[in-house]
């Protein structure tokens, strides 16, 4: 069944960006020549190339014995992050010359908004070629030529997209303002997601194209592929993102900080930045906030200054992996510019600051491994038992234990989840700590009755018409409370009214009990 | 006497788990994690013959306090930076994690698995966290034992435990052909704080039997579970002198 896809008018909400991407650039920074057969991997897995190797079977994402099978001559290297961010830097000086407020991604890419620059170079086209041109110099001087692609669309994400799957090597393509759906309609889905679950779940469900899964409805999307879902529907319907430079964030969430001894190499400065990154974050958090862009100024002891945007998926460590590209570049840029003592003060300033919806590519962080491992669990557990079948924990408010955390689909987790707040101030009527183990939801329905057989009432002044003598049928040996919780009483339809008794059995059984509607109520055991 | 409380070499399970290779290369690992032994708790610490949780190891919990054990002993791997699963226990009490010193934001719930499906999640949960949590099958806050797996699942689950590294904590409840290495029973739970009509519950002692294979000597101790201040700590039986209630701060001998 078609639907006519209609294309929402993109040149109005995002802004224009050109896009530099030099693909496969881990293997460009080691020095390797487009015909020799190289590949350099990470992690055991193979992430760069060079065209005669892939011509030979070597794919990006292969381990190493496979990769080795596939092409016997080849030539493995690991990733070496100095000389990644190193030898890019003559690139981005290159591209500096056209806009010095640049934003990073990873080395090997990187953008620029283009409203002013366009004016001043005589249009889009004249600017991309140009854009081209200057880094193609500098490629070719590696060994490279024709190897640039260059790309001038709508929205910060959906130019990148355009520059690494549409644009043919070595050109420079302008999108016109509005048409980058288009422009991205016939490529395959699984360019929008780098976990090839997701990718390859849309592909059996008969969406296999950019424009099968712009059509579908962003409610839908959100509901069936959660939050990495519904930022890459966003991207492709709307160009997904906020201008490439933001305004300024509120003064708090600058983190300073002094770094002593000053860093005067890579790992030094990525050993400091972790506390930072985190604290960073922290501030991010309280204020439910996240970013994806961040400005890392670094200054020297010499009041050197280097200043760069960077883009990145919102964790922390993603935030002190490019500071250490950062350092790397300048420490290896044109000698003119680089540093003549250590980095000695360090400042992050957040780029746009949206609040956290869940929107959030890489929802908790992406940090670790294990973070990742968690995530794919849920995924899977999901699809064994239907969506919202794993929850996490969140903190609300309540009186009762049973409602101060809840549990919420693991799925529409905020990006930055909510602290439970044990240490908050209670709020009236809430039972004491400790709270119990165990909580029955539903409750039971059980006897409470005094010594002469009678069931225990409470009346409105929070007074027992006895002391409990025996609950379900065992003698009651201590006791306290109750404790009224009055809730919602200006809403005739959630009005609420329980009192709560703590009560210890001879069997040694301590519960928690609450009388609602006539009736008392087995809600929690102190297990 | 000089009483061993760190029993070290295990025979066959701890040769098995050497051979492992760390698969967290390029990203930060805490140290802590990435030895065969999960951290728990100091004043818990006597009850595991290695010093903590064994990792590929399978933990039976039972008694009366037997859900606050379990939250005490995963507390301390949990803030450390494991990512925990509770599969089938839909009645834990959330609001004691946090007390107890569990992470929340590293805790993912599964609470009703269909009987059938059972083996399948816990294949999936085992291989993705280091912690694995699990109540029973089915039936909501039952505490049958877990009869609807074939003891062939069971052997099939400790092999996959070893493999993956992951520690296994039944509440509860008792796999068919999975031997826990460790059995800790939580009973006798005496609760202060209540009197007649005033106080609330605040404090409780509990005296917890430990049992196991090989090095896992039969060993009694008491803690309170929680103190007054809402920790876990080692205490005297009751009825030795040390009734009165310790306020933090004091040292531990009796008045």
């Amino acid at each position: 069944m078609a639907r006519p896809v209609r294309y929402p008018d993109m040149s109005t909400k995002s802004s224009r960006v050109l896009a530099v991407w030099c693909d496969q650039w881990p293997v460009i920074a080691t020095g390797a020549a487009p015909h020799e057969l190289v590949a350099v991997l990470d992690a055991g897995r193979v992430v760069a190339t060079t065209p005669a190797a892939s011509h030979a079977g070597v794919r990006c994402g292969q381990r190493r014995r496979e990769a080795q099978g596939r092409c016997p001559g080849l030539t493995l290297l690991a990733l070496d992050a100095r000389t990644l961010a190193a030898g890019f830097e003559p690139v981005v000086t290159a591209v500096t010359a056209f806009n010095p407020r640049l934003e990073m991604e990873c080395p090997g890419d990187c953008a620029l908004g283009t409203r002013g620059p366009a004016r001043y170079f005589g249009g889009e086209t004249s600017l991309a070629e140009q854009v081209r041109n200057a880094v193609e110099e500098v490629l070719a001087g590696l060994g490279w030529p024709g190897w640039v692609r260059v790309a001038v669309a709508d929205g910060a994400g959906a130019t990148r997209l355009v520059a690494r799957h549409v644009t043919p090597p070595g050109a420079a393509t302008v999108v016109p303002a509005g048409d980058t759906p288009a422009a991205l309609a016939s490529l395959p889905v699984d360019v929008l997601f780098t976990d090839p679950a997701l990718s390859g779940l849309l592909v059996r469900l008969g969406i296999d194209t950019v424009s099968a899964f712009a059509a579908l409805a962003a409610e839908d999307v959100l509901a069936r592929f959660g939050s990495d879902g519904w930022a890459a529907h966003g991207l492709v319907t709307t160009g997904g993102d906020r201008p490439v430079l933001g305004e300024t964030p509120p003064g708090e969430l600058v983190v300073v900080t002094t770094l002593e001894p000053p860093a005067e190499r890579a790992d030094a400065i990525a050993f400091a930045t972790r506390p930072v990154a985190d604290e960073f974050h922290r501030r991010l958090a309280r204020r439910g906030a996240t970013t994806a862009t961040v400005t890392v100024e670094m200054e020297t002891e010499h009041s050197e200054i280097c200043s760069r945007l960077w883009r990145y998926d919102g964790s922390a460590h993603g935030l002190v992996e490019r500071v250490r590209w950062q350092l790397d570049g300048w420490l290896s840029g044109p000698a003119a510019s680089r540093p003549t003592a250590g980095v000695s003060r360090l400042r992050l300033i957040p780029g746009e600051v949206v609040a956290a919806t869940g929107r959030q590519l890489g929802f908790w962080g992406g940090e670790r491994a294990a973070d990742q491992r968690a995530q794919r669990a849920v995924s899977r557990i999901d699809a064994l038992l239907g969506p919202g079948s794993v929850t996490v924990p969140r903190s609300r408010g309540g009186r009762g234990p049973g409602e101060w955390v809840v549990r919420l689909p693991a799925v529409q987790a905020d990006a930055q989840p909510s602290v439970v707040t044990s240490g908050a101030a209670p709020w009236p009527g809430s039972v004491p700590h400790p709270p119990p183990a165990t909580v029955h939801d539903p409750a039971f329905p059980v006897e409470v009755v005094d010594a002469t057989g009678v069931t225990v009432g409470v009346d409105g002044r929070q007074h027992l018409s006895a002391p409990p003598a025996r609950v379900a049928g065992e003698q009651v040996v201590a006791w306290a409370g109750p404790w009224l919780a009055d809730e919602r009483w200006w809403d005739p339809v959630a009005h609420r009214r329980r009192a709560r008794l703590q009560i210890r059995t001879a069997s040694g059984t301590a519960l928690l009990v609450a009388r609602e509607g006539g009736r008392w109520w087995w809600e929690a055991t102190y297990d | 006497m000089i009483e061993r409380v760190f029993d070290a070499g295990n025979g066959g399970k701890s040769g098995g788990a050497a051979a492992m290779v760390d698969v967290r290369p390029h990203l930060i690992a805490p140290d802590a994690l990435t030895r065969q032994v999960l951290p728990v708790a100091d004043p818990l610490v006597r009850l595991f013959p290695h010093g903590g949780l064994e990792r590929g190891s399978a933990v039976s919990l039972s008694g009366s306090a037997a859900t606050s054990l379990m939250l005490a002993v995963i507390a301390a791997a949990s803030s450390a930076g494991s990512w925990t699963a509770i599969v089938g226990l839909p009645t834990l009490g959330l609001a004691a994690m946090s007390p107890a010193g569990v992470d929340p934001t590293r805790v993912l719930l599964v609470d009703r698995v269909p009987p059938a499906q059972w083996a399948k999640v816990l294949a999936v949960v085992v291989a993705a966290v280091d912690l694995v949590v699990i109540g029973s099958p089915g039936a909501v806050g039952s505490t049958r034992p877990a009869a609807s797996l074939p003891p062939r699942m069971g052997r099939r689950l400790g092999t996959t435990l070893r493999e993956r590294s992951t520690v296994l904590l039944s509440v509860h409840s008792d796999i068919p052909g999975l031997d826990p290495s460790l059995r800790l029973e939580a009973r006798g739970g005496e609760w202060e704080g209540l009197g007649s009509g005033h106080g609330h519950l605040s404090a409780r002692r509990v005296e917890v039997v430990r049992t196991g294979r090989g090095s896992a000597r039969p060993l009694t101790e008491w803690f309170w579970l929680p103190d007054p201040a809402g920790r876990v700590g080692v205490a005297d039986p009751p009825g030795t002198g040390a009734d009165v209630l310790r306020w933090p701060g004091r040292s531990g001998t009796p008045t």
